[in-house]
């Protein structure tokens, strides 16, 4: 066991303290309490939303609910990563003497924000089995593939949404920024066609791989402001490879009803 | 000299975006009243309005101390801007669709803006000198909330759209007069002799800070 390791390579020093570092921004991004209101009111909608789908089995399809996550922790989340980001501006002076570099403590505040998402990942398990133990009718225009695509968007929108907030905590400087955000998010949602008719027309696989590229992107844009020289580049180079291949998914997204663009 | 305080990059800001939502209900061709979208643009009112008391350097605005009271009362005259847009666009819609309830829009929007202007002067009556940020976060979330759930109960609903319109502007009415209510009490000056106390203390240690210059906020 001892000889095993020894051969074992030693982390590197900055693995091992982004790790610590995204390790202490989980726990602060967890006792957040806009966090938990989002939790409480996850379970509170999905309690009432799971029995209403019984009744309106014939009009509302459960894939439709990847509203919920993308609300209580995905546009709530915008606050929460704008507030953890700023939370560490006035210490700036005092945190410029440490070995973390910006870039660094932007890293693992991007790696904090994937709390909502294991959260909204627990809630399309739940969603799943609720489906099956109460064996909800469900629509035969849409496959179990499209409609578990349908509800993993809702889980990655709950961590693109506090991704956004980071985004725009390290691009802005006036104070409200978080709410502007969350007013354009909001109606930039709002203008996308996002009915369960759209979903059975378009391709909710290749939307899903879409919302991911663009939780990339957020992250990708929100280490840029620190970074520097050939990290610089390195991102530059990320965020443009992400931003060609998020056009792709979603061109393949609408192509089988183009009327339709759910940016 | 007190409105010189006012974080106006802030107020314009949120009521030009409110402004713009608001501009795009008026210009875009829609069927029916974009309803959701002008409480959208709402909400970006709100949060402008949110900033009005935030008092960064409410120490040295005047030379000479002017009451608490006295300094939100001429804040106020700074939520007139976002009233004004809200006004001037619920009036553009009831132009171009007659069918806009002129009367329960306008209440819905005083009242809006009187409960975020109750939730920061409560919040810097209890010693926070910015509560701009918090109280636009929390009631933009809240008031977003509503919107996009519609919760129950149904009976007085905070955001109608077809019916129940005298009810929401009977509750917009009663919540904006109980909020003007708490902006007025939570607006006078307190006295903090443990607070002043303390400060007395701490000050002979901090000599690298600048001193202060004893006015309270």
């Amino acid at each position: 066991m001892s000889a095993g390791l020894l051969e074992r390579p030693a982390a590197p020093a900055q693995t091992l303290a982004l790790r610590s570092l995204a390790a202490l921004e989980a726990r602060r991004y967890a006792r957040s309490p806009l966090f938990l209101i989002g939790v409480s009111l996850l379970v509170w909608t999905t309690t009432v939303a799971t029995g209403d789908l019984a009744k309106n089995a014939a009009t509302a399809d459960p894939g439709d609910l990847d509203l919920l996550p993308a609300f209580c922790l995905g546009l709530l989340g915008v606050f929460v990563g704008h507030q953890l980001t700023r939370s560490l501006d006035g210490a700036d002076e005092a945190l410029g003497a440490t070995p973390s570099d910006r870039v660094r403590r932007t890293a693992a505040l991007c790696l904090a924000c994937l709390v909502p998402g294991v959260v909204a990942l627990v809630w399309v398990g739940w969603m799943s089995a609720a489906l099956a133990m109460w064996r909800i009718p469900l629509s035969a225009s849409i496959s179990s593939g499209a409609r578990a695509a349908m509800l993993l968007s809702g889980a990655v929108c709950a961590v693109g949404g506090p991704l956004f907030g980071v985004l725009v905590a390290r691009w802005t400087r006036f104070p409200g920024s978080a709410l502007v955000a969350v007013v354009v998010l909001a109606g930039w949602t709002l203008l996308s066609p996002r009915s369960a008719a759209w979903v059975a027309g378009g391709s909710p696989g290749w939307y899903l791989a879409y919302l991911v590229l663009l939780c990339g992107l957020a992250a990708s844009a929100a280490l840029f402001p620190g970074s520097t020289g050939p990290r610089r580049t390195r991102v530059l180079r990320v965020l443009g490879s992400l931003a060609v291949v998020a056009v792709v998914c979603l061109v393949l997204a609408v192509l089988p009803d183009p009327a339709r663009i759910p940016l | 000299m007190i409105l010189r305080g006012v974080d106006w990059r802030v107020v314009l800001g949120g009521a030009a975006l409110g402004a713009t939502v608001l501009l795009l209900c008026l210009a875009l061709p829609v069927e029916g009243l974009p309803l959701t979208y002008v409480r959208l643009a709402l909400i970006a009112l709100v949060g402008a309005t949110a900033f009005v008391l935030d008092e960064p350097a409410a120490a040295v605005v005047d030379a000479v101390p002017v009451p608490r009271r006295r300094r939100t009362a001429v804040r106020l005259i700074a939520t007139l801007v976002p009233l004004g847009v809200w006004t001037a666009a619920v009036l553009g819609l009831a132009v171009r669709h007659p069918q806009t309830p002129v009367r329960g829009l306008l209440v819905e929007g005083a009242g809006a803006l009187a409960v975020v202007l109750a939730g920061a002067a409560v919040l810097r009556w209890t010693g926070l000198r910015e509560p701009g940020e918090v109280t636009a976060t929390f009631t933009g979330a809240t008031l977003l909330a509503f919107l996009l759930f519609d919760p129950p109960p149904h009976s007085v609903p905070v955001f109608p759209v077809h019916d129940g319109w005298a009810t929401s502007t009977l509750l917009w009415a009663g919540l904006g007069l109980t909020a003007l209510i708490v902006v007025a009490v939570a607006s006078g000056d307190v006295e903090r002799p443990a607070a002043e106390a303390l400060r007395r203390i701490h000050i002979p240690r901090r000599r690298t800070s600048p001193a202060p210059n004893g006015v309270s906020s």
